[in-house]
């Protein structure tokens, strides 16, 4: 006899998202794995079942109890991967796989019932493609690597003829030990304290839209990568500047928005990890968290110079990236003050990974991370090659120009910021206006 | 018409360079140095502070420091002003009338020729066309060739190519010469490891070592410069989150050990985020 055990905060939090907007599917997020040759559907269902069954975090119904309390209630009842035939390989991977997803992306899970995946193991007569369609409140983008690499393991060792690899997943009832620590809550106080304090000092939040839009209007994406002669002196810049490639292209976004309101103060939505415990980092879940990330930067800085205080900010905001965003927002609102406390939201993306299976080669493509109210750039750092970076913008707020707009303004802020890292930030902007970016 | 406006870029590590066919070993007996049309004029291209530009120069310097202490000749390309059509040839119709101004036409301060040195006129892509340089290497008993200077896929190449069909060794200086891009820097150093000589890095000649990021040692001293945390006091069985190092910095290490062939990812080094979880994890994938 299983028991059903309390939410985390993060899982918590999605729960009433997705119950409060009565909207699940806005909270769906979907996967193409593209293999690269033919695979076994055997093998595939096997390893599934058996990464499914080692985490409590996966094999789980999020029940409501009578008071309307939600409660994690283990259920090992194992995901079929439902395959199907395809005629001819799709041309266009991402095209087929997008359409393929849109009517399971637009269809919410029922959180009371069932798991919160679904398989599709898509076969056609050169390569094989599994799809994954997914509710946020079980995986979060590292949760989402952690749950492929483990299958991917498994995999690799029944093609081997080896055992099953011993996962060790830690448990929702360790992670709510954890997150019930004298040390952890303690920890939760005072990033409460200092995420209040920072907002406090910061006078406006701008992002790339005037208007307001409800979370529930449909997102559109714009993907671009960087040219690669562009991104080897982008990373040539970081090399001189001691930074980072994504603090430049955080510079970036910022010089950015400085053009666009000439305003040197800057707050970015980031989306943090949120897992600092080893136990975090081995459990398949939903721990992310967005929060912001106030820049006080000033007309004269240089590139170095912006890279260090951002790299300063981020190191600061790990410190406080327990503390979820409904919260600070709660406290925001019985304080009376501004609900406006994220720009443009920032997810860097360092998960990327393209593993073999048994040999065969593969392709990660992201259908869809959720949904916005406002505008999100997905990150996608990939070892040496240019960063991806996917624009997903709610069209109540941004036409598919002016999505283009902020592109080609970012991508022209790096690339001028990293060719001439001297250029102070009043200089950039400077040069986005006149070319009318 | 012209030469394009250029931009830095990051010099390739040692992890990054081709692999050789020939196992030459430089020899300081049979060596000369050749240090490529690093003339105003053409590292003008690059704008005025470039790093990549300043990067070469100082590794050049330090080439050249260590050509004088083993006695090794030094020679100079610099391509003539105003060169008559027929003299230009076939270069006037790629690259326009070239070099005009005399002020663009003298090597760069920081590596102007001393008396030593021996400073030949260019006339095309390889420095041994229409000049003795072959005459004069056979004249000092070199038959050995350190290449330096810019631009990588152009003349730097090309005199590769010429020095190998005249039985002359060229040694390509990966980390002292320039391009117009990484691409062409890289294809160069390529195409040289392939099929006419010997790529080498500045520590293999001046016998510095490079980090070895794979182990413990090597690891920790390239962690320890992105933590906030003193030699004395890291734990190699601690976590590495805690210390500070963050997910990006993580995939900079991925993307350096995927140079050296060993694949790994976020995920699975989060996961064991120790020092010591991490050696063992690269020990297996070498072994792999």
């Amino acid at each position: 006899m299983t028991h059903p055990l309390s939410l985390t905060d993060s899982q918590h939090a999605m729960w009433l998202l997705d119950t409060i907007s009565g909207r699940g599917e806005l909270f769906n997020v979907a996967e193409c794995l593209e293999f690269k040759g033919k695979i076994s559907a055997n093998w595939l269902q096997q390893s599934l079942h058996h990464v499914w069954q080692a985490s409590d975090t996966l094999a789980c119904r999020f029940i409501r109890s009578d008071d309307y309390t939600p409660k994690l209630l283990p259920d090992d009842t194992v995901p079929e991967i439902i395959s199907q035939e395809l005629e001819h390989d799709p041309e266009d991977v991402l095209a087929f796989a997008q359409n393929f997803a849109k009517p399971y992306l637009a269809k919410p899970f029922d959180l009371n019932q069932e798991a919160l995946m679904k398989l599709f193991l898509l076969r056609a007569p050169e390569q094989d493609y599994l799809v994954i369609v997914a509710h946020h409140l079980l995986l979060d983008g590292y949760g989402f690597g952690l749950f492929s690499q483990s299958l991917n393991r498994c995999y690799n060792a029944l093609s081997k003829g080896k055992p099953l690899p011993k996962l060790r997943f830690t448990q929702q009832q360790q992670l709510l030990e954890l997150h019930n620590s004298d040390a952890y809550l303690a920890q939760q106080k005072q990033a409460k304290e200092t995420l209040n304090q920072w907002l406090d000092a910061v006078p406006a939040v701008n992002t790339f839209s005037d208007s307001k839009a409800d979370v529930a209007e449909p997102n559109t994406r714009l993907t671009s990568t960087f040219e690669q002669s562009d991104w080897h002196t982008i990373q040539s810049a970081a090399q001189i500047a001691d930074t980072t490639s994504s603090e430049i292209l955080l510079a970036a976004i910022a010089a950015s928005l400085v053009a666009q309101h000439q305003n040197y103060h800057v707050t970015l939505g980031m989306v943090m990890m949120n897992r600092q415990a080893i136990p975090e980092l081995s459990c398949p879940c939903v721990q992310s968290n967005v929060l912001p990330l106030p820049l006080n930067l000033n007309e004269n800085i240089d590139l170095s110079a912006a890279a260090a205080l951002i790299n300063h900010q981020i190191r600061a905001l790990k410190k406080v990236q327990s503390y979820r965003v409904e919260s600070l927002k709660r406290d925001r609102q019985k304080q009376g003050k501004s609900l406006s406390i994220l720009g443009p939201t920032v997810n860097l993306l360092p998960f990327a990974s393209a593993p073999k299976y048994a040999g065969v080669a593969t392709n990660s493509h992201i259908l869809s991370a959720g949904t916005t109210d406002d505008i999100m750039l997905q990150i996608h750092l990939l070892a040496d090659k240019p960063a991806t970076v996917d624009f997903d913008s709610n069209i109540a707020r941004y036409t598919a120009a002016d999505t283009l707009m902020i592109q080609a303004r970012i991508f022209a802020a790096a690339e001028i910021w990293a060719t001439q890292p001297k250029l102070t930030l009043s200089q950039v902007a400077d040069l986005l206006r006149k070319k009318d970016l | 018409m012209s030469i394009p406006k250029l931009n830095h870029y990051p010099l390739p590590r040692d992890a990054e360079l081709p692999q050789n066919r020939v196992d030459w070993e430089l020899d300081p007996t049979r060596a000369a140095l050749l240090i490529h049309d690093v003339q105003h004029y053409f590292v003008g291209f690059y704008g005025e502070d470039n790093p990549l530009i300043e990067t070469m120069i100082q590794n050049i310097q330090a080439l050249k420091a260590y050509c004088y202490e083993h006695n090794i000749p030094v020679y100079y390309t610099a391509q003539p002003i105003k060169q008559g059509k027929h003299e230009r040839g076939l270069l006037s119709d790629m690259w326009g009338p070239g070099l005009q101004d005399p002020t663009q036409q003298p090597i760069v301060d920081a590596l102007a020729p001393t008396e030593k040195d021996v400073v030949l006129t260019k006339w095309r892509y390889s420095a041994f066309q229409k000049c003795d340089f072959e005459q004069q290497l056979r004249d000092q008993q070199r038959d050995q060739l350190l290449i330096v200077g810019i631009y990588g896929h152009i003349g730097v190449m090309t005199t590769a190519v010429d020095a190998f069909m005249r039985d002359i060794e060229p040694f390509l200086v990966a980390d002292a010469i320039a391009d117009f891009s990484k691409e062409e820097h890289m294809m160069a150093l390529n195409f040289v490891a392939k099929r006419c000589g010997k790529v080498i890095a500045m520590s293999e000649i001046l016998g510095t070592q490079s980090q070895d990021l794979t182990s413990l040692e090597g690891l920790k001293a390239h962690i320890l410069t992105l933590i906030d945390c003193e030699e004395d006091e890291f734990d190699e069985h601690e976590s590495l989150i805690d210390y500070g190092l963050d997910s990006v910095q993580v995939m900079n290490l991925i993307s350096l050990w995927q140079q050296q062939g060993i694949e790994t990812n976020f995920i699975e080094l989060a996961q064991i985020p120790t020092l010591a979880a991490w050696v063992e994890l690269l020990e297996e994938r070498k072994e792999d």
